[in-house]
C-alpha cells in the first residue's frame, strides 16, 4: 500500500479507506475518521467559492431598458422624423425647437415602430410656470402606442420588479416650441416617461 | 527536503497532499477566471451599458445641451408679454415659495421696467441668444449703471422665461420654484466649463440661478458624482457678439430631480 501511495501520490484518508475496505475485522472509528470532518468542510469550502467566483462572471442578461428609453427619448428630439423641427429648403434639423404639428400620436408611433415590443412611451408638452399661471392651456399629449401605455401603465405604477414587471423611466426639460404661423419659438417643458418590460 | 519528507510520512493532521490538493483548486479557479476576462468571453452589466454608450451620466449631459439649445432658440417675449410676467413675479414676490428667488435674482420691477422701456432693441425680434448679444454693449460700456442695468435685466429676464417649478410640493397645491444655472462671460479665455461648484460666485459676468436647498441638498458638495444625492451635468455653447467677439454660455442640469419626475 505505502508503494501505491508513493506512486500515485494518495492522500492518507484515501489510503485509510483501501485499508478499511481489506479490513475483515469491520469498520472502526479512529482518529484517522475525525480529521475527515475538517478536511470535508475545507473541500466544500474551496469547491464552493470556485463554484462562486466563476458564476459571479456569468451574466447572461444585462437590463439597458433605462439607456434604451434614453436613447429613444433623444431620437424623438433629435431625429428628423421625430418632433424636431426640420428646413424643409435645407433639411436642417433644429434640435430643441419642436413643431407644434409634429407632436401627434401618428409621428411619435411611426419614429418608434420598432421598439413597440419593448418600450412605449407618452410625451407631455406643458406651458412654463408662469405662462401657466397667467394664461392656463390644456397640455398636448403624445405617445408611442397609446393602446399599449394604457395596458401597461397600471403595472408600471406598482413598481413590480422580476419577470412581468414594468419600470417606468421619467425625464423633464425644457424645449423652445415653433409656431408654423409666425416662426416664432415659444418656451415649454415636455415631460416624458417610457414604460420598459423587465 | 527533509520537512518535505517528514510531512509526507505524517499520519496526522492535514498533510501535505491535502494542502497541495486546495492550492491546486485555487490554480484551477484562477485560470478559469483569468480565461473569463478575456475579451469577449464576458461581459458584465456595466461594461454593457458603457458598451453602448447610453449610460445615465451621458444621457444627462445630451439632455442638459439640448435644453441649452431650446433657451438660445426661445424667442424673446414682446415688451408687454415680458411686463406681464414680470408683474406676476412683483405681485407674489412675498409668496413663501418665490420669495427666495426674489431675493437670489436681486428683483427690482421698476428699475427693469425702465430698462426695458428704453432699451427695446435688446430684446425685440430677437431670440434668447440675441438678448444675450444685445446686454452686451451695456455690460462693457464702463459705465457702473449701464453695468449693473445689464446684470439685473439678465436675472430678471432669465428667471421669468426659465423658471421651472416642481407641483404639489411640499403640499397640495402648492409649487416649488427653481431656476437651473445659466451663466454668461463675454469674451472668455477658454471655452471649458465652470470647475466651481457654484458657477455664479466667481466664474460668470452675468449668471442666474435659483436652487432652493429641497432642489439640490447641497452646494458644498464637489461638483461631481456623489451618489445618490445629485450630480451636476455642463453644456458650453457659444454666442457670436457684434463686435467680433464671442460670448460663452453655461447651463447647468441637474437629473436628480428624478425623485420629482412625473410618475407613469
Amino acid at each position: 500500500m505505502r508503494f501505491w501511495k508513493k506512486m500515485w501520490h494518495l492522500p492518507d484518508s484515501l489510503v485509510y479507506l483501501a485499508l478499511l475496505a481489506r479490513s475483515k475485522r469491520g469498520l472502526a472509528i479512529s482518529d484517522k475518521m475525525l480529521l475527515w470532518i475538517p478536511r470535508f468542510i475545507f473541500t466544500v469550502i474551496v469547491v464552493g467559492l470556485t463554484f462562486y467566483i466563476i458564476l459571479s462572471f456569468i451574466i447572461t442578461k444585462t437590463n439597458v431598458s433605462e439607456a434604451e428609453s434614453n436613447i429613444l427619448t433623444d431620437v424623438a428630439y433629435y431625429s428628423g422624423d421625430g418632433f424636431s423641427f426640420v428646413d424643409k429648403d435645407t433639411n436642417r434639423v433644429y434640435a430643441g425647437v419642436i413643431d407644434g404639428s409634429k407632436f401627434s400620436d401618428a409621428q411619435l408611433g411611426a419614429l418608434l415602430s420598432n421598439d413597440k415590443p419593448l418600450l412605449v412611451g407618452r410625451f407631455v408638452r406643458r406651458q412654463t410656470i408662469i405662462d401657466y399661471l397667467l394664461h392656463p392651456q390644456t397640455d398636448a399629449v403624445a405617445y408611442t402606442d397609446k393602446a399599449r401605455y394604457g395596458q401597461w401603465q397600471p403595472i408600471a405604477q406598482l413598481k413590480g420588479e422580476g419577470e412581468g414587471g414594468k419600470t417606468p423611466y421619467s425625464e423633464v426639460r425644457y424645449v423652445a416650441v415653433r409656431n408654423p404661423a409666425t416662426g416664432n419659438s415659444k418656451g415649454a417643458v415636455v415631460e416624458t416617461v417610457f414604460i420598459a418590460s423587465n | 527536503m527533509v520537512m518535505f519528507r517528514a510531512m509526507l510520512k505524517s499520519r496526522k493532521g492535514l498533510d501535505f497532499w491535502d494542502i497541495f490538493f486546495y492550492l491546486f483548486y485555487f490554480l484551477v479557479a484562477f485560470i478559469i477566471i483569468f480565461l473569463l476576462n478575456i475579451a469577449g468571453c464576458v461581459i458584465k452589466d456595466k461594461e454593457a451599458r458603457a458598451g453602448i454608450g447610453a449610460d445615465v451620466s451621458l444621457a444627462a449631459v445630451i439632455r442638459a445641451d439640448a435644453q441649452l439649445d431650446s433657451y438660445l432658440r426661445t424667442q424673446m417675449p414682446g415688451k408687454e408679454e415680458l411686463l406681464e410676467k414680470m408683474g406676476w413675479v412683483e405681485k407674489n414676490k412675498n409668496a413663501k415659495y418665490i420669495k427666495g428667488l426674489v431675493k437670489e435674482i436681486d428683483f427690482n420691477f421698476g428699475k427693469v421696467e425702465d430698462f426695458l422701456n428704453k432699451h427695446p432693441e435688446v430684446y425685440s425680434d430677437r431670440d434668447y441668444s440675441g438678448f444675450i448679444s444685445g446686454l452686451h454693449p451695456f455690460y462693457v460700456s464702463g459705465s457702473k449703471k449701464d453695468k449693473e442695468d445689464s446684470e439685473r435685466v439678465f436675472k430678471a429676464v432669465t428667471a421669468v422665461m426659465f423658471i421651472r417649478a416642481v407641483i404639489d410640493y411640499p403640499k397640495k397645491g402648492d409649487y416649488m420654484f427653481y431656476l437651473l444655472p445659466l451663466g454668461v462671460d463675454f469674451g472668455p479665455s477658454d471655452l471649458k466649463p465652470s470647475s466651481k461648484e457654484d458657477m455664479c460666485k466667481s466664474s460668470y459676468e452675468l449668471c442666474a440661478q435659483y436652487l432652493p436647498p429641497e432642489v439640490v441638498p447641497s452646494l458644498k458638495d464637489p461638483l461631481i458624482y456623489v451618489s445618490p444625492v445629485r450630480f451636476s451635468s455642463q453644456a458650453i455653447q457659444i454666442i457670436p457678439l457684434a463686435d467680433a467677439t464671442l460670448a460663452k454660455v453655461e447651463f447647468r442640469y441637474y437629473p436628480e430631480f428624478k425623485s420629482r419626475l412625473p410618475q407613469p
